[in-house]
């Protein structure tokens, strides 16, 4: 049984990564989904959010300083 | 085209690197955007029609011109009025249509009169209507006299007063004009304000030199506000990005 497992593990981690890559970013024609964030910087006036940019199109840049 | 951009860093970390780079755009810290996107890579991007539909979602590079054309159609332009625009939660009709369209390109003032003069006309039956958008436009200017309020109190007078000017130009005539004209006159009238201002405006040019020019062709100019304005938050800044 052991033995059964430690065969299927690479198989399983493999499976994992496909399902990850498919399942990467939004779905696209749904809604775009809410989020939040803690500090804006540069804006003044409302915070963005998806509610407040309704009407607008909107480039959403996901991105770290790294 | 509205351009945001969401990082899942620190405060200071975001903060540090916006000013370093003269990143002009509207930047978030500690956002959970990547986990709401299911963004497994950075940098990712995502593209939004004016319905609010994800319409593209990949590596920025290989976002096309045609899904932007597509994305943009129908959708508002960014109001004229810059952050003076209302963005109103509800659509106005009939007589409302002027006043809501004056607040929405950033003419506040004549929104608020349009408004005001319909509520007191005793003809006009849809008061209920009229206060609705007469608080969607006084909660904006407050929550604008509030934030200009904030950065003055941090000292990013400049800020402030781009804010209290575009408040006091605006709302003339109104009653509102009077929190921001005497915010302004404050500030006139404080050496040390005046100060912090000159160097804040001297730091944004040598800042735009980096956007324009790069970073080592912008250096004097960060120089000149660290010896021209020592002690000052925008001189702390240009420290920064000498270093």
């Amino acid at each position: 049984m052991r033995r059964l497992l430690f065969a299927a593990a690479p198989v399983l981690a493999l499976a994992a990564v496909a399902s990850n890559a498919l399942l990467e970013g939004p779905e696209i024609g749904a809604p775009a989904p809410e989020f939040s964030s803690r500090t804006w910087f540069n804006n003044i006036g409302e915070n963005p959010s998806i509610a407040s940019l309704k009407g607008k199109a909107v480039l959403i840049e996901f991105w770290a300083t790294w | 085209m509205v351009v945001i951009a969401l990082s899942n860093e620190e405060d200071q970390k975001v903060a540090d690197y916006v000013e370093k780079h003269g990143i002009g755009i509207r930047v978030a810290a500690g956002s959970d955007g990547n986990g709401k996107y299911g963004v497994r890579g950075i940098p990712a991007s995502a593209l939004l029609n004016a319905k609010g539909e994800v319409v593209w979602f990949g590596h920025p590079s290989s976002l096309s011109s045609s899904k932007v054309k597509a994305a943009l159609k129908g959708a508002k332009k960014p109001g004229k009025g810059g952050f003076l625009s209302v963005n109103l939660g509800t659509e106005y009709g009939g007589n409302l249509k002027k006043p809501a369209g004056n607040a929405e390109s950033g003419a506040l003032g004549k929104a608020l009169a349009g408004v005001r003069k319909l509520i007191a006309d005793e003809d006009f039956e849809e008061k209920a209507d009229a206060q609705a958008l007469e608080r969607e436009i006084t909660d904006y200017v407050a929550l604008l006299q509030a934030q200009a309020d904030g950065f003055l109190e941090s000292l990013e007078v400049l800020t402030a007063v781009s804010i209290y000017s575009g408040l006091a130009d605006s709302l003339k005539g109104q009653p509102e004009a009077a929190a921001a004209t005497s915010a302004m006159k404050r500030i006139d009238e404080d050496d040390g304000l005046q100060k912090e201002l000159k160097a804040a405006e001297l730091l944004a040019k040598a800042q735009a030199e980096v956007a324009r020019r790069g970073k080592k062709k912008a250096v004097k100019k960060f120089e000149s506000v660290v010896k021209k304005y020592p002690g000052t938050k925008a001189a702390a800044r240009a420290e920064k990005f000498l270093k």
